[in-house]
């Protein structure tokens, strides 16, 4: 190469005059063989001219005449001078255009200054278009990323500047209810794929100043918007400035869903759990923001991140907060227990069957023997056989059409279970155990940790086969050490179990009264560790009276 | 860095590896492999010699659960098939049903470990010491001692039962919450703790074959239950010398403070032909032994409380005075109980009581000097028996039903 390159130098040492003119960007842009990240980076260098013919054809150029790019010419002013308007069709809307026209052609007139040139007019339209919603673009990147976004760009001879009118008018999906996490009692809405509406969400729930939202744009190409919200004063700046240079460093050419961004933030990218909590639930991200966590919104996804998260975050449903304490903790607990059932019950069955017969029941053990008669394989090929099925099944049930899904699972657990009792190919004994670990992992709230204990199962049976209950037991070891060791952005992925923190424990494996959850957990609300006042209890008068006094004697 | 992390990783990995080894052996099998025993019975062959080894094993292709009770007699057999081998040893005999076996046997179930009672009276030591070493007989299997034919008893269908061992545990159980005819030796564990402590001799409960009724007899409800287990075997280290009957065996217990629920029928002050039923409900036992040389005396203070079960003594009502008369009553019925099973104790000779272990308990100094020959002194011993019983809580019923 260096060789080669010498040799080029040295030729154009000969001859000079040879050497080849550079064309100017947009030029260039005519030609087929640039490649896209060329192209991309020669939009960066394409300035605005004072022709108006020329940034039309600019324009032209970069968007390759595409069928939905609008440019409408006409005349401005008085003095008539050319203008052009540039939108994308569909993404604006038809009223904002026509209200733009309006003032363009009509207003101006009005200003009455007599001998308006171009100059003027532009300045005169500034004035009058301005404002917070509406730029102003100095180069064609700018311009562009404006009418992207649905806005329109209007040009004037002379100024080699556009002004961008906010005119945005896409369509977009109604919020509805999230199907991923259903609910009995809380709010119906959930997040769609237009992030202004997500926001907005956030925004009705959290009616503070201090409510910050960060925006920027992931995606060489995609351009998609990222917006960082947090409570201001209340989130830690560590874990934001974390945050925010972990984001500064994606460098990927599209971002179409919340996914993306969260592999390319993870802590522990190699551990099947995952390290970023993800909701469809505005009031659960609201929640989650009073409590001092960060929520990432992606533009074009209805999944927005919240972090840090915590290992019991995944395990708890908004209806835990909205029932009454008794019953969200007896739920919040069932849903523990039966997380543990999906990652060790098949293991143990296996285990207790080929190893230690002797834990079972007499009778349990004789019936099981009994209904095993003739069963061809081992108990384990049994439990990996009919779990391989479910993990089908499950899937199937997920990819197909609605209408169908449900003849799915009524082939699968039904007829396909029956008949493979029927013909001793498994026992029923084993059919029990997989269609109660199914049921269990079902109970898990967020698909990604339910999903992690699926593939877990799998290692634990595998452990129960080769040495019975103690390799179960050296699965949950190893299961406590890989998880206690995570952090999500600092955050220990086990707490408040992990490093025993007391006073969070309200609001773990059970949850406490409101009026008693008086401090936000420890580790996150350190800037604010109070979240109300204590004693809100329900008071019979006569406590009523002595509290009241009290309060006067603290004064 | 990223090597050492790796280092790091790797040793804990292989020490982790390492903690299988030492965790023990080996041993995954199929349940399909296992023949699972439920009793075990020995015996001992009269003409050889030699030990009897019986083990009901379950028959999982016979239908675990019996699936029809009445009618069908093929159907209706024991799901169980009883093997019967014999060795000079205990474990040969083991071993040799496995050559007679397609599966493995497997011993952690056995609910109930039979001894006959040929075998008992030549000693019990060899099994118990089988039973010590061999791993998989679990400690809660109840011993008994068996009276009649062993095979009949492990071919025997019980009635509402799916097999025997458990039967009979159940049984022994239910005997021992309602009454005072056993022991406390409902396991293998106590019979060993009872065989390890100085000054006291082991004991087993009574199972005995009701070997006339069953066969003769065409029963539509299917045969009859032919276990009765009750009353205590008397063992002179491990050689059985005797049995106590039911009366006996409520003496041992008053002795020895097992009392849960035990119901004494008393006949009626005034009235020889009717009767009445005391049922114990609370007791407690101090026994003190007071020596002086070489003679050895116990005071034995009993105290008992006990509820009115039924009554049929017409004529009194239930006063002050006729409660006092019934304790009276009550405390020489358990008095008589004491004093018959310590009379049976001496006869045989067998301090089951365990007043050896209380003076090498409470005068470790005079049990040096007596315990060697004990057994010796033992029936010399006498024991001064004062009962305390109370009838409470004869309730709002102070009189007998009136038919009007």
């Amino acid at each position: 190469m260096k060789l080669k390159f010498d040799i080029l130098n040295r030729m154009r040492l000969l001859f000079p005059g040879k050497k080849k003119k550079r064309q100017p960007e947009h030029k260039r842009m005519h030609t087929d063989n640039r490649d896209v990240s060329q192209r991309e980076a020669d939009v960066k260098r394409t300035p605005l001219v004072a022709d108006l013919e020329e940034n039309l054809q600019r324009i032209a150029s970069i968007c390759g005449n595409s069928y939905d790019l609008n440019i409408m010419r006409f005349l401005a002013g008085p003095h008539e001078v050319n203008a052009a308007l540039v939108f994308l069709d569909g993404m604006v809307n038809k009223d904002a255009i026509n209200n733009l026209m309006r003032i363009v052609k009509i207003d101006t007139f009005k200003t009455g200054i007599k001998g308006v040139h171009k100059e003027e007019l532009y300045q005169t339209l500034q004035k009058r278009l301005l404002t917070d919603e509406n730029r102003e673009a100095e180069n064609m990147e700018d311009l562009y990323e404006g009418v992207s976004l649905g806005e329109a760009a209007l040009l004037i001879d002379g100024t080699a500047r556009a002004i961008l009118y906010e005119s945005k008018g896409w369509k977009s999906r109604a919020l509805t209810e999230p199907e991923s996490e259903s609910i009995i009692r809380g709010p119906r809405e959930g997040f769609t794929e237009n992030i202004r509406d997500n926001t907005s969400l956030i925004r009705r729930r959290i009616r503070s100043p201090n409510l910050w939202m960060e925006s920027m744009r992931v995606g060489s190409l995609t351009k998609t918007e990222v917006v960082v919200a947090y409570i201001k004063g209340l989130a830690g700046e560590e874990i934001l400035g974390e945050l925010r240079s972990r984001l500064e460093r994606i460098d990927i050419d599209g971002v179409l869903e919340s996914g993306v961004i969260e592999e390319f933030i993870d802590d522990a990218p190699y551990s099947l759990f995952p390290m970023i909590f993800r909701t469809e639930r505005p009031d659960r991200v609201a929640a989650n923001l009073l409590e001092g966590r960060v929520a990432v919104f992606t533009n074009g996804t209805p999944f927005v991140l919240v972090l840090p998260a915590d290992f019991f975050m995944f395990l708890q449903a908004p209806d835990d907060y909205n029932e009454v304490w008794p019953i969200g903790s007896f739920i919040r607990f069932l849903r523990i227990i039966s997380y543990i059932i999906s990652i060790f019950l098949p293991g143990i069955y296996v285990s207790v069957l080929n190893f230690h017969p002797e834990l079972l029941p007499t009778s349990l053990l004789l019936t099981i023997q009994q209904t095993r008669e003739g069963v061809p394989f081992p108990v384990v090929a049994e439990i990996i056989l009919m779990e391989a099925a479910f993990e089908i099944l499950r899937e199937a049930g997920i990819r197909l059409p609605r209408v169908i899904g449900p003849a799915i699972s009524i082939v699968g657990a039904l007829i396909l279970g029956e008949a493979a009792i029927r013909a001793g190919i498994v026992s029923p004994g084993v059919v029990i155990i997989v269609a109660f670990t199914a049921i269990a992992s079902f109970s898990t709230p967020t698909f990604s940790q339910a999903i992690a204990a699926r593939i877990l199962r799998f290692g634990v049976i595998f452990l129960g086969a080769l040495i019975g209950l103690l390799g179960i037991q050296f699965a949950f070891l190893v299961l406590i050490i890989h998880l206690v060791s995570l952090r999500s952005f600092g955050y220990p992925f086990m707490a408040p179990l992990g490093p025993l923190i007391w006073r969070d424990l309200k609001d773990a494996l059970f949850r406490s009264f409101w009026w008693k959850q008086v401090y936000r957990p420890t580790l996150l609300g350190f800037r604010e560790p109070k979240r109300q006042p204590a004693g809100q209890g329900p008071h019979t008068p006569a406590e009523k009276k002595q509290s009241m006094q009290n309060r006067g004697k603290g004064k | 860095m990223r090597e050492k992390r790796f280092t790091v990783f790797l040793t804990s990995f292989i020490l982790l590896c390492l903690a299988f080894f030492p965790a023990g052996c080996w041993d995954r099998r199929e349940p399909d492999l296992l023949g699972i025993v439920t009793i075990a019975a020995f015996d001992i062959d009269e003409q050889s010699g030699l030990f009897r080894v019986y083990a009901q094993v379950n028959n999982p292709v016979g239908g675990g659960q019996q699936q029809s009770s009445g009618g069908d007699g093929s159907q209706g057999s024991s799901s169980a098939w009883v093997v019967e081998t014999t060795g000079h040893t205990i474990y040969e005999a083991v071993i040799n049903i496995e050559l007679i076996s397609s599966r493995r046997l497997f011993w952690s179930h056995v609910k109930a470990v039979l001894f006959s009672e040929k075998l008992a009276r030549e000693g019990i030591r060899p099994i118990l010491d089988f039973l010590d070493r061999e791993r998989q007989v679990r400690l809660i299997a109840q011993p008994f001692v068996v009276q009649g034919d062993l095979r009949r008893l492990l071919e025997a269908n019980f009635p509402m039962e799916v097999e025997g061992g458990e039967a009979m545990s159940k049984q022994s159980f239910s005997i021992m919450q309602e009454s005072s005819f056993l022991s406390e030796v409902e396991s293998l564990l106590i019979l060993f703790r009872n065989i390890s402590i100085p000054g006291i001799e082991i004991n087993m409960p009574r199972l005995t074959v009701l070997a006339n009724e069953g066969e003769n007899e065409e029963k539509p409800s299917g045969k009859p239950n032919p276990v009765k287990i009750s009353g205590i075997g008397i063992f002179r280290g491990d050689k059985l010398v005797g049995f106590f009957d039911e009366k006996e065996t409520a003496g041992y217990n008053w002795l020895t403070g097992n009392i849960q629920r035990h119901n004494l029928i008393l006949q009626c002050p005034g009235s020889e032909d009717d009767y009445m039923t005391v049922q114990v409900f609370d007791s407690s036992v101090k026994l003190t032994p007071e020596i002086k040389d070489d003679e050895v005396r116990f005071k034995a203070s009993v105290s008992a409380e006990g509820r009115l079960q039924d009554f049929t003594c017409p004529q009194f009502p239930l006063e002050r005075e006729f409660i006092d008369s019934l304790n009276r009553r009550m405390a020489t019925a358990i008095r008589n109980e004491i004093t018959s099973s310590l009379e049976k104790a001496r006869e045989l000779e067998s301090d089951i009581f365990g007043l050896g272990n209380i003076i090498y308990r409470t005068r470790n100094e005079d049990w040096k000097r007596l315990g060697d020959n004990w057994r010796e002194i033992f029936p010399g011993i006498m024991v001064d028996i004062e009962v305390e019983a109370k009838i409470l809580r004869h309730g709002l019923i102070l009189e007998p039903l009136q038919i009007q």
